[in-house]
C-alpha cells in the first residue's frame, strides 16, 4: 500500500482514494437504510413474505378441497338451491337473508355453510363466496359477502350443473323446481335465468370462494 | 477510537520530511474506519438482497404450482357437468321415447358443455376440448317405481346410483338373525356363480333405533352393518350403490363381489307386501323388468377431455357414470 502510496505521490493526495470510498460508502449506508427501513416495518400476517405465500397457497388449497367435497356429497347444490323464491317482491332471496340479498356473519345456515364456518370463519378467515351465472358466466350474485378482501386473497372455483328439475331445498319450497320457476307454473323467480343450456340442463354455473385472513 | 497514528516528533530537524511520512500514516485510520463500514454495510445488502431473491423466486416458481390445478379443475366441470346432464336426461325420458331420443339430447348437451369448457379456457388463456370417443354412450335403463316381490331387473352388467326409499312406519321390526324372514331385501341373484346377496333393511325390535341395515351371503349369516336411530321427515332413503342411509354414510352395503363379476346379476326384492318402498337405479342391461317402469337410458359416457396453455398441456379419457359403486 505504502509502495502505491509513493508512486501516486504520497502525502495529502492520498485523501483523495479515502474520500472517495467514503461517498461509496456514505452512498451505500443510505440505499441500505432506506432499504433496511423499508423491510423493517412491522411484520403483519399480511406482510409480504415466504411464509405468507406458503399460507396463500394453504388457503387456496383448503377453499378448493371444501369445494370439491361439498360438490361430491351434494352439499354445494343444496345451498345454490337454498332459495325462497317469493320474498323480496316476488323477485326471491336466498332463506333467511332479509334486505342485505347475502349472507354477511358468515356461511348459510345449511351443510355448505356448516362446512365453511367450521373450515374458515373458527380460524378467523374471511371469505366471500360468488356464483356466476348466464351464458358466458357473466352475471352475479353473492351468496356470502364478508366485505372486501385484502390484496392476499385467494380464489377457487368450481363449476356446478344445475338440472332443470331440480328442487329447491328452502322450507316449504321442496317440490318447486326451476323450470317450474322460469316457466311460471310456480310462483316466484330465480337468481339463475334460464339460458337454455343444452339437454335437460338448467345452467352451468361457477362458485367462486375468495378467502383472505382478517 | 484509538489513535493508530505514529507519536510526532515536533523537534526533529528533519520534521519535514517526517511530517509527510506521518500525514500518511494518519490516513490509515481514517481508511480502516472507511473500510470497516464498507464492509459492515456490505454484509447488510447482502442478507436483504438474498431474502428478496428467496421472496423473488417462491412467487416465481408459485405460479407453475397454480398451473397445475387449472386443467383438474375444468376436468371436474366436464365430469360433473356430463354427469348431471346424463341423469337429468334420463329422468326426462318417457315410456314411448326411445333411446335415440335420449342420446341426441346427451350428444347436443355435450356439444354444449364443449362450448362453456372453451369460454371458461379462454378467460385464462387456454384451449378446452370436451369429445365423445368411439366407444361414446352406452345404452342402459333407468328403472324406477313401487317396489314389490314381483318386482325384478334381470341381466344387470353394471348399476349405477341405485336407491330406495322407503316409509320409515311401514318398515318390519327384525334383528339380523331374523331379517332373512322379515326384512325388506334386495336380493343380487349371480346365477352363474349361484351365489346370491342380501342387503336388508328392517326396524331393529329391541326398539333401541328406528332403522338398521344389514348384509349377507347365499340368505345366511347376516350381519348388522349400520343403524340409525331417526330417520329424517318419516321416509328413509338407502344409496345401495352409494354405501349410505338417509345420507349418512354406511360403507360396506353394495357387495364388492358384483364389481369384478364377468357374467350379468338379477337384482330381486323380498318382504316388500305391505311396506311402502320406492326405487331408483340406471342399469347397464338388455334383460327384462318386471313390475317397475322402466325407460331407455344412457348409462356412461366416455369422453375424452384435452386442455392445453402455454405452459400445460393435459390429455385424459374418462368414463362418466355417476353414481357407480367404487371398484
Amino acid at each position: 500500500m505504502r509502495g502505491l502510496f509513493d508512486r501516486l505521490g504520497g502525502g495529502r493526495r492520498d485523501r483523495g482514494q479515502a474520500h472517495t470510498l467514503e461517498a461509496f460508502a456514505a452512498a451505500i449506508l443510505l440505499v441500505a437504510g432506506l432499504t433496511f427501513a423499508l423491510q423493517a416495518t412491522a411484520v403483519t400476517p399480511l406482510s409480504a413474505s415466504t411464509s405468507n405465500q406458503h399460507i396463500e397457497n394453504q388457503q387456496r388449497a383448503v377453499a378448493g378441497d371444501l369445494l370439491a367435497t361439498s360438490a361430491d356429497n351434494g352439499d354445494l347444490d343444496a345451498a345454490l338451491l337454498y332459495w325462497d323464491p317469493e320474498v323480496d317482491s316476488e323477485d326471491g332471496a336466498f332463506v333467511g337473508t332479509g334486505e342485505d340479498g347475502s349472507y354477511t356473519e358468515g356461511g348459510p345456515p345449511n351443510a355448505f355453510g356448516e362446512a365453511l364456518n367450521r373450515t374458515f370463519l373458527d380460524r378467523s378467515i374471511a371469505f366471500n363466496v360468488e356464483i356466476r351465472h348466464g351464458d358466458r358466466n357473466e352475471n352475479r350474485t353473492q351468496l356470502v359477502d364478508m366485505g372486501s378482501p385484502s390484496d392476499n386473497a385467494v380464489t377457487a372455483r368450481r363449476s356446478v350443473a344445475l338440472a332443470d328439475d331440480a328442487n329447491l331445498t328452502a322450507p316449504g319450497y321442496e317440490d318447486t323446481t326451476l323450470r317450474r320457476l322460469a316457466d311460471g307454473t310456480d310462483p316466484g323467480a330465480f337468481y339463475v335465468e334460464d339460458d337454455a343450456a343444452d339437454g335437460d340442463v338448467y345452467d352451468y354455473v361457477e362458485v367462486r370462494i375468495v378467502v383472505w385472513r382478517m | 477510537m484509538a489513535d493508530v497514528n505514529a507519536p510526532r516528533d515536533l523537534d526533529d530537524p528533519n520534521r519535514g520530511d517526517r511530517n509527510r511520512d506521518c500525514l500518511r500514516d494518519a490516513d490509515r485510520g481514517q481508511l480502516l474506519l472507511v473500510a470497516g463500514l464498507v464492509m459492515a454495510v456490505s454484509l447488510v445488502a447482502l442478507v436483504v438482497l438474498l431474502n428478496a431473491s428467496i421472496y423473488s423466486e417462491n412467487l416465481a416458481t408459485r405460479g407453475v404450482e397454480a398451473a397445475d390445478g387449472e386443467p383438474l379443475e375444468i376436468r371436474a366441470a366436464a365430469v360433473d357437468g356430463t354427469g348431471t346432464l346424463i341423469d337429468a336426461t334420463n329422468r326426462e325420458q318417457q315410456e314411448d321415447d326411445g333411446y335415440s331420443d335420449a342420446e341426441d339430447d346427451v350428444e347436443a348437451g355435450i356439444t354444449d358443455l364443449n362450448g362453456r369448457l372453451g369460454q371458461t379456457a379462454a378467460r385464462r388463456g387456454g384451449i378446452a376440448n370436451l369429445s365423445l370417443t368411439g366407444d361414446g354412450l352406452r345404452e342402459g335403463r333407468y328403472v324406477t317405481g313401487p317396489v314389490d316381490d314381483s318386482a325384478t331387473v334381470r341381466d344387470a352388467e353394471r348399476t349405477r346410483a341405485f336407491d330406495l326409499a322407503i316409509g320409515a312406519s311401514s318398515l318390519p321390526d327384525a334383528n339380523a338373525s331374523t331379517a332373512p324372514a322379515d326384512a325388506v331385501t334386495a336380493v343380487f341373484n349371480r346365477s352363474a356363480a349361484n351365489t346370491t346377496h342380501e342387503v336388508y333393511v328392517y326396524d331393529p325390535d329391541d326398539g333401541s333405533d328406528e332403522a338398521a341395515i344389514a348384509t349377507a351371503t347365499n340368505g345366511t349369516n347376516a350381519t348388522e352393518t349400520c343403524r340409525l336411530d331417526a330417520v329424517d321427515g318419516g321416509r328413509l332413503s338407502v344409496g345401495l350403490t352409494a354405501g349410505t342411509i338417509d345420507g349418512e354414510p354406511c360403507p360396506g352395503i353394495w357387495p364388492t363381489e358384483l364389481s369384478d363379476e364377468p357374467d350379468a346379476y338379477d337384482i330381486e326384492f323380498a318382504n316388500t307386501d305391505g311396506v311402502d318402498a320406492e326405487m331408483t337405479a340406471t342399469v347397464l342391461s338388455d334383460g327384462s323388468v318386471t313390475s317397475l317402469e322402466s325407460t331407455p337410458a344412457v348409462y356412461d359416457a366416455t369422453l375424452r377431455f384435452r386442455y392445453r396453455t402455454a405452459d400445460v398441456r393435459f390429455e385424459t379419457t374418462v368414463r362418466v357414470a355417476p353414481g357407480e359403486p367404487n371398484d
